[in-house]
């Protein structure tokens, strides 16, 4: 049989078939990998993203902490049990502590974000009583009179309690 | 011989076309960027953890500060109201010392506190870049302390006392110390 007859009229019919068909295998399986591939790295991109939403907002709730806490050491009996910052809620559980010369506040810091607890810390101030005692870490820029406690509050407190 | 030809004419075999390799490039991309962007969250993850635990270490610190500043605060004002002379009032802080340091050690097990008494010439030599002689006259000595985490997180104090009993804070600094083996600690996991 001479090569050109394998495109002769007979066999025509039978050879485009299963070329189809092999064509038709080779599609689907295409399609079976392009699903699978898809499917794994949807389910990794997926995972990046909520541990990169929960780093956030973590990173996020520690600065919050962090506020909160320096805000209680600024003042730490004027600071409010709740504070709302964004979708975040900040709960602050203040106790104070009687000592030899003054008070002892101490604070527990916890960031919520819808419920869930995010972070914790635990802060304290020392408020002194009727003498001038300064607890404040000193700035380096600022005057020497600026190191003192503003505690105009603070040490009327102490000498209440 | 012509047998064998035929049926290998009539045998298709399945070849990789255009479609596949842009399919199979495709892939890799994709999987290479899922990599990429996996291990980058799971970095953002850890150091948002790690900067979470270093807040909480130097406030476990700062809170061993605040109260070894009320103890000495107290103690100083016993040895005041006690009547001791100005010049045998550093003395007897000392002597006291140790209980002031007790106290906060238990109150932070984790926390070692180290305290010593200062003359006013080593409180200026030690913190001579701060403070020259001139800025601690007011002051019969002080107290210096250092707090130290099991993390390796210090905080320095210099309290001043001045000869009416007031305590200063006149330093507190948070620091780390360099730890050279942590630098084999893997923050990037890509």
């Amino acid at each position: 049989m001479d090569s050109w007859d394998y495109y002769s009229t007979s066999e025509r019919p039978r050879t485009t078939s299963r070329v189809r068909s092999t064509f038709m295998v080779e599609a689907l399986l295409l399609l079976a990998c392009v699903v699978i591939l898809l499917a794994v790295t949807i389910a990794l991109f997926a995972f990046a993203s909520a541990t990169s939403t929960k780093a956030q907002r973590m990173q996020e709730s520690a600065d919050i902490a962090q506020n909160a806490a320096e805000q209680f050491t600024a003042n730490p009996a004027g600071m409010p049990d709740i504070l709302s910052s964004g979708d975040y809620t900040v709960r602050c559980d203040v106790s104070k502590e009687e000592t030899q010369a003054g008070l002892l506040y101490n604070a527990y810091v916890i960031v919520l974000y819808e419920g869930d607890e995010m972070c914790s810390l635990e802060a304290s101030r020392y408020v002194p009583g009727q003498r001038a005692l300064s607890v404040t870490p000193p700035v380096e820029s600022a005057p020497q009179d600026a190191q003192t406690v503003p505690g105009d509050s603070a040490p009327t407190e102490g000498s209440q309690a | 011989m012509s047998a064998r030809r035929e049926n290998r004419n009539q045998r298709t075999s399945m070849r990789m076309g255009v479609l596949d390799l842009f399919v199979v490039i495709i892939g890799i991309c994709l999987a290479v960027l899922a990599v990429l962007a996996l291990s980058t969250s799971m970095a953002s993850l850890r150091l948002s953890e790690r900067q979470t635990q270093s807040m909480q270490h130097i406030y476990d610190v700062d809170t061993a500060g605040q109260r070894f500043a009320a103890d000495l605060d107290g103690k100083v004002q016993d040895v005041v109201l006690s009547g001791v002379a100005a010049s045998d009032m550093l003395a007897e802080i000392n002597r006291q010392l140790a209980d002031v340091v007790d106290d906060v050690a238990s109150a932070s097990a984790e926390i070692l506190v180290e305290a010593e008494v200062r003359q006013p010439d080593q409180m200026a030599s030690s913190f001579s870049d701060e403070y020259s002689a001139s800025d601690l006259t007011r002051f019969i000595g002080g107290v210096r302390v250092l707090f130290t985490s099991d993390d390796g997180y210090l905080l320095t104090c210099l309290f001043g006392i001045d000869d009416k009993g007031a305590v200063e804070a006149l330093t507190w600094k948070s620091t780390r110390i360099w730890d050279e083996s942590a630098q084999n600690e893997q923050l990037w996991l890509g």
